[in-house]
């Protein structure tokens, strides 16, 4: 078995290093973040018994969708849900990788005025793209501010 | 009495041995550096890593880094905390760095907020090779402020 898994991850980085050249589509990737917190959250109200249930919901259908298109990296999503308040929040990642090779992706909703009619809720998802074979070089920070 | 017997020479007589049955032996030295070669491309890499990272042990660094950082806050203030909490992750990013396991790559979320009563929940998803991934996550909540950390540890293959 551990032969067999062996194998198998060397053919994955064999066709990585093939497809290295290929680029992420920054906007595709962000239209399957926003997507998929409309799909859960559009026209509900926050009810905090429900809230685990949206997130897995969130986090599942965007994994799901990435794998779908066969890129060769590991999906981390993270996705926070806060009742709206007039209350702020500050999120910071700060990260050690390949700057070339990984990306993180970041969406918020509802984000900008006219987006959304929800009042109730907020969302925030973050996903990083971790490529297999690059190995780790710099550091790298960013800040939301919700 | 009997003459000394000849000291062998191990080199020279492996030498004359390939010489006698034709084989060059510079010939045979480039192939096996070649077969070396081959080797190492279609090598099957390594999975598991030389150098685990053991959660048990980072837990409580990250807690305690939290502490320390955040007890001392009194108040909230938007631009106040977005600097606290780079600085909390550049200092978890640091400590985790510092353990010294080479092919990991590091995440490390940090999210502040003004702990009003308001409703908050935070979860994850990840799609990697669990023997080898890992994350962590902390949490401080103090009368002003709650702070969640979270570390995600990705191992690197060959």
């Amino acid at each position: 078995a551990r032969l067999k898994r062996q194998m198998f991850i060397r053919d994955r980085l064999e066709e990585d290093k093939v497809a290295k050249e290929e680029k992420i589509n920054q906007d595709e990737i962000e239209s399957i973040m926003i997507a998929a917190i409309e799909g859960e959250i559009k026209d509900c109200q926050y009810e905090e018994k429900k809230v685990p249930q949206w997130i897995n919901n969130i986090c599942e259908t965007c994994v799901l969708k990435l794998n779908a298109l066969h890129k060769h990296y590991k999906y981390i999503v993270t996705c926070t849900i806060v009742q709206k308040t007039y209350a702020g929040a500050v999120h910071t990642t700060a990260s050690y990788f390949d700057v070339a090779g990984d990306s993180i992706f970041t969406a918020i909703w509802p984000g900008g005025k006219g987006q959304g009619a929800n009042k109730t809720t907020q969302c925030m998802l973050t996903l990083f793209m971790i490529s297999y074979a690059m190995e780790p070089k710099q550091n790298h920070a960013f800040t939301l501010i919700l | 009495r009997r003459p000394p017997r000849a000291t062998l020479d191990r080199s020279s007589a492996a030498s004359d041995v390939y010489k006698r049955n034709g084989i060059n032996a510079e010939y045979m030295g480039i192939q096996i550096e070649e077969m070396a070669e081959k080797k190492k491309a279609t090598a099957l890499p390594i999975i598991a890593p030389a150098k685990p990272f053991k959660i048990s042990e980072i837990k409580n660094t990250i807690k305690e880094t939290l502490k320390a950082q955040l007890q001392s806050e009194k108040g909230y203030k938007q631009e106040d905390m977005a600097k606290k909490s780079k600085t909390i992750a550049e200092e978890i990013r640091k400590v985790l760095k510092n353990l010294n396991k080479p092919r990991y790559k590091i995440m490390v979320q940090v999210t502040i907020g003004h702990n009003i009563g308001q409703g908050i929940r935070m979860g994850a998803r990840c799609l990697w090779d669990s023997k080898n991934d890992h994350y962590v996550s902390e949490t401080f909540v103090s009368e002003q402020l709650y702070a969640v950390a979270t570390v995600f540890i990705v191992y690197l293959y060959q």
